[in-house]
């Protein structure tokens, strides 16, 4: 079979046409990663062939999952040495979903330790490599997704986004990410990292694949509580529809300092292209963004010493043998499991909340937060959707930033407040950087449950650019 | 900011096991983070609510039914079992075999 680069459409017109059968296509991934991927280490491990629903709008697609996913029957480790050799009891409903709608599974990507990271360096089992440039991280946390996608190791990819964690990646490693809004994806099977962030979205090699996804990935879910009722719309119906007179906004707060000319250079001419496309562009202010990462690292590190004190070597995942008593398999089990940047977020947040430090850390964040939110909701009435970067850089080195925690915080400066608000953000590659001719990421971010709008902004800039 | 005292305080309540060497680096860099952190204290929040989840969804409650993950799968799971039953050592006590 020759290398096509197959997207979602593509691979199904050849299943239905008969060039292959859903069996030699995932035989074919399967195969090119055991050729290609020793050098980028997208994958943590390949499943075997297991077809699902012949008839679904998906059947016979292959795709790569975050290890943080859980699939039933397989390992699912959240890049942690502390789920090393943990298997999935049940089927996260993202996947049952992906399951009715017969995608099937190439296997589980690499990640920043339980999604905590812009780099997937933080993960247990070793870095993914970019596959722009091997020397540069992929970004991440959904670093391994991002890169099976960009360098054609899956038709398409699922991840997660807590502060950029879907966006990030796909902007610095050339390919579409999206993270729907707050509510619309079930988190049910998604190892929780920070619950009131979090998202999972698909990663995929353009903004129909992407729309395509959603269809199936969306809906209310009795197992995750924040899901919310909507009614189902197809969200590739109005991609094609004219972008006359839709009003898009530019932060000002997102073209100062620490914006690498490159990118703007990039980004400014994306925005050109919106207006020759019809669209009216203006200036918007989101004066409260400069507090996003700083209510970030309070919000989430709280959330995460919540949600990780269940890994406690008692009812799963690694365990301390040798301890004597309860207090000391906790203690052990933990220290021997977590990396560095786990057990950094476990103790700024046990820290945050710790008597006396509520009101002063997690009460402040939490109003702050409103004020973040509050600015979109303001622009939201002059505007329909809010376009700026994704990254203030193009992919940085190995190593370059791991030893300085808040180096590596500020690269999701300008994603992080779109967790923080709960809408949808839609990041996709324009012209790659004049002097490194790295992929850059263009944001498009949208009004709560409007994805459908930035699927159709991102669509069209995209075939512009082709 | 940030005392060695209190960073082996900190770890004890995320029970969390730190080497007495390596309290000074984690010191240094959470230090520096909540430094950072520190300027949200410029951020005028005088009647301001707090925003504590986005979709505005209270109470949301479903049938209560168990969805059918097999018992023994779960105790499987778990590193040290007896009987279907997870073996966890001494709260109080020493030994745990």
């Amino acid at each position: 079979m020759k290398s096509t680069n197959h997207t979602i459409k593509s691979t199904l017109e050849g299943l239905r046409t008969g060039e292959f059968s859903a069996e030699e296509i995932f035989r074919y991934y399967t195969d090119k990663i055991n050729k290609e991927d020793n050098k980028i280490k997208a994958y943590l491990n390949t499943l075997p062939f297991i077809e699902n629903e012949k008839n679904g709008p998906l059947s016979g697609v292959p795709s790569a999952i975050k290890d943080n996913v859980l699939i039933q029957g397989t390992k699912c480790t959240a890049g942690s040495k502390i789920l090393e050799n943990y298997v999935a009891t049940y089927d996260a409903t993202a996947i049952n979903k992906l399951k009715k709608a017969g995608a099937t599974f190439i296997g589980k990507t690499n990640l920043d330790e339980f999604a905590m990271g812009a780099s997937t360096e933080n993960s247990a089992f070793g870095p993914t490599h970019n596959p722009a440039d091997l020397s540069r991280v992929p970004g991440g946390s959904s670093g391994g997704s991002a890169a099976a996608v960009a360098a054609d190791l899956a038709v398409f990819a699922i991840g997660s986004d807590t502060g950029g964690s879907i966006r990030q990646p796909a902007g610095f490693c050339g390919v579409v990410g999206f993270k729907p809004t707050y509510g619309r994806v079930s988190r049910y099977g998604l190892i929780a990292m920070t619950s009131s962030l979090d998202q999972i979205g698909p990663i995929t090699k353009n903004v129909y694949d992407s729309a395509l996804l959603l269809n199936t990935l969306v809906g209310h879910d009795v197992l995750d509580s924040t899901t919310v009722k909507k009614n189902a719309i197809d969200f590739t119906d109005n991609l094609e529809k004219d972008l006359s007179g839709l009003r898009i906004g530019v932060p000002k707060e997102f073209f100062r300092d620490g914006l690498d000319d490159e990118v703007k250079i990039s980004i400014e001419d994306g925005i050109k292209i919106l207006a020759n496309l019809g669209c009216e562009i203006s200036e918007v202010s989101l004066p409260h963004s400069q507090y996003s990462i700083a209510t970030y690292y309070i919000i989430a590190p709280s959330e995460i010493s919540s949600n990780l004190a269940r890994f406690d070597g008692i009812r799963y995942g690694l365990s301390n043998s040798e301890s004597s008593s309860l207090i000391d398999t906790y203690i052990n089990s933990r220290e021997q499991g977590f990396g560095a940047e786990a057990k950094r977020r476990i103790m700024l947040g046990t820290f945050a909340l710790s008597s006396g430090y509520y009101d002063a850390y997690y009460l402040k964040a939490q109003k702050v937060r409103t004020l973040i939110k509050q600015d979109f909701d303001k622009a939201f009435e002059k505007v329909d959707a809010i376009v700026g970067p994704t990254s203030p850089s193009v992919a940085f080195k190995i190593g370059e930033r791991s030893s300085d925690p808040l180096a590596m915080y500020l690269s999701d400066i300008y994603t992080v407040s779109v967790n923080l608000a709960g809408l949808p953000g839609l990041s996709l590659p324009v012209k790659p950087g004049k002097d490194s001719n790295l992929p850059i990421g263009f944001h498009i971010i949208g009004k709560a449950f409007d994805e459908a709008t930035i699927l159709r902004i991102g669509h069209q800039l995209e075939q512009e650019i082709k | 900011m940030l005392t060695d005292k209190d960073i082996e305080h900190i770890a004890k309540l995320a029970r969390i096991k730190i080497s007495t060497d390596e309290i000074p680096q984690i010191r240094e860099k959470l230090s520096s983070i909540f430094e950072y952190i520190g300027q949200l204290n410029t951020a005028n929040t005088d009647n301001v609510d707090p925003m504590f989840q986005t979709t505005g969804l209270l109470s949301a409650v479903r049938e209560d039914y168990t969805d059918g993950i097999q018992h023994s799968y779960l105790i499987e799971q778990a590193p040290d079992t007896k009987d279907n039953f997870i073996k966890v050592g001494s709260v109080l006590g020493r030994s745990k075999k």
